[in-house]
């Protein structure tokens, strides 16, 4: 860990997946003397894409240009990456009932929309979700939500109101507690 | 008898290799009694291992008693140079652990076993055990090992879509 890193950013790279995109902006931020705190890097359909918490010793502007000219001179000349300044304190603890929303049935526009929405208007904060469209002879859309729901908010009460709501959009739901065994 | 602080990660201690106890006398007594006593004292703590309270020694303790989600159970007791015999029927959950806080991590664990291993009075026991119980030994089975769920972990929250190949 480099001390002297003091400008909290937000680092977004993505391109057309191959080996070794991990590796090119890691080790230019390394090299930059940045630490790269706490990332979420993925594959979606041969897009990679990586969100990356990063503290830099160069402001955002900096740190961005410095990414950007470094990887011109690599093969990894289709990665696009954005960099932002970070405010400090955004990194609130998630305190409340940890739970899994499961949502998918036959496809078509507005799943995503309306089952957020529903979530966003009862104070549900969505921490990680993934959706994928499944082929199964007819289209399938999958929608799998972790949620932090807020204080005095049930299952039991989400539950139904969630059901509804899939109901009219003609797909199943379902939301149940994440439980974590720690030993 | 004591309570003793948790190890936490990166503490060498967890990943160090362990001792087998020769005999069940006074000082292995007195580490089992320690494993007892910290793992009552830690809230919501079902289980503990030797690395964990900074001895490198094949001994756990474990107790389910009164969980929601333990179907077998013994109550608290002490495993010392414990053997994992048999473990079927496995199934992923949510684990976490002690000593690497804020982390947890989908770990597909059995949930029957049969485990062997001395009791504080130096006799083999034999532990038939599912479910919960189940989870909690083969969890501390891995840190007389020096491994961690993180270790353990197959596969990352997304993993209920398979990845397709593209290329
Ligand atoms: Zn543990």
């Amino acid at each position: 860990m480099n001390p002297e890193a003091s400008y909290p950013v937000v680092v977004w790279a993505g391109g057309p997946d191959r080996p070794g995109m991990i590796a090119v902006v890691a080790t230019m931020l390394y090299e930059k003397g940045a630490n790269l705190e706490h990332c979420a890097m993925t594959q979606l359909s041969g897009h990679f894409t990586m969100v990356m918490l990063v503290s830099s010793p160069v402001n955002a502007d900096e740190l961005g240009d410095y990414l950007r000219s470094g990887l011109a001179q690599t093969h990894f000349t289709d990665l696009s990456v954005t960099v932002r300044a970070r405010p400090l304190g955004s990194e609130r603890p998630l305190d409340g009932q940890r739970c899994m929303v499961s949502v998918y049935g036959k496809d078509r526009p507005g799943i995503v929309a309306v089952i957020t929405t529903l979530l966003a208007e009862q104070g549900v904060n969505v921490t990680d979700a993934t959706t994928s469209v499944l082929d199964a002879g007819e289209s399938v859309y999958a929608l799998l939500l972790e949620v932090v729901l807020p204080d005095g908010l049930d299952v039991a009460e989400l539950g139904p109101a969630l059901s509804s709501a899939a109901q009219e959009l003609g797909v199943d739901a379902s939301i149940r507690p994440i439980a974590v065994d720690v030993f | 008898m004591a309570v003793l602080p948790v190890r936490l990660l990166p503490d060498p201690v967890l990943k160090a290799p362990t001792q087998p106890f020769d005999t069940i006398d006074d000082d292995a007594r007195s580490v089992g009694a320690d494993l007892l006593d910290t793992m009552s004292d830690a809230s919501h703590s079902v289980g503990i291992a030797a690395p964990q309270i900074g001895v490198s020694a094949r001994a756990f303790a474990v107790d389910v008693s009164g969980h929601s989600k333990a179907d077998s159970c013994h109550g608290a007791f002490v495993l010392f140079n414990p053997v994992l015999i048999l473990a079927t029927n496995y199934v992923v959950g949510r684990e976490g652990c002690m000593s690497v806080p804020d982390l947890t991590g989908n770990v597909a664990r059995a949930t029957e076993v049969v485990v062997q291993g001395l009791d504080m009075d130096g006799r083999l026991r034999t532990i038939e055990a599912n479910a919960f119980e189940a989870r909690a030994l083969l969890h501390e089975l891995d840190h007389v090992d020096g491994l961690l769920f993180l270790d353990r972990v197959e596969s990352l929250s997304t993993d209920v879509f398979r990845r397709r190949r593209y290329r």
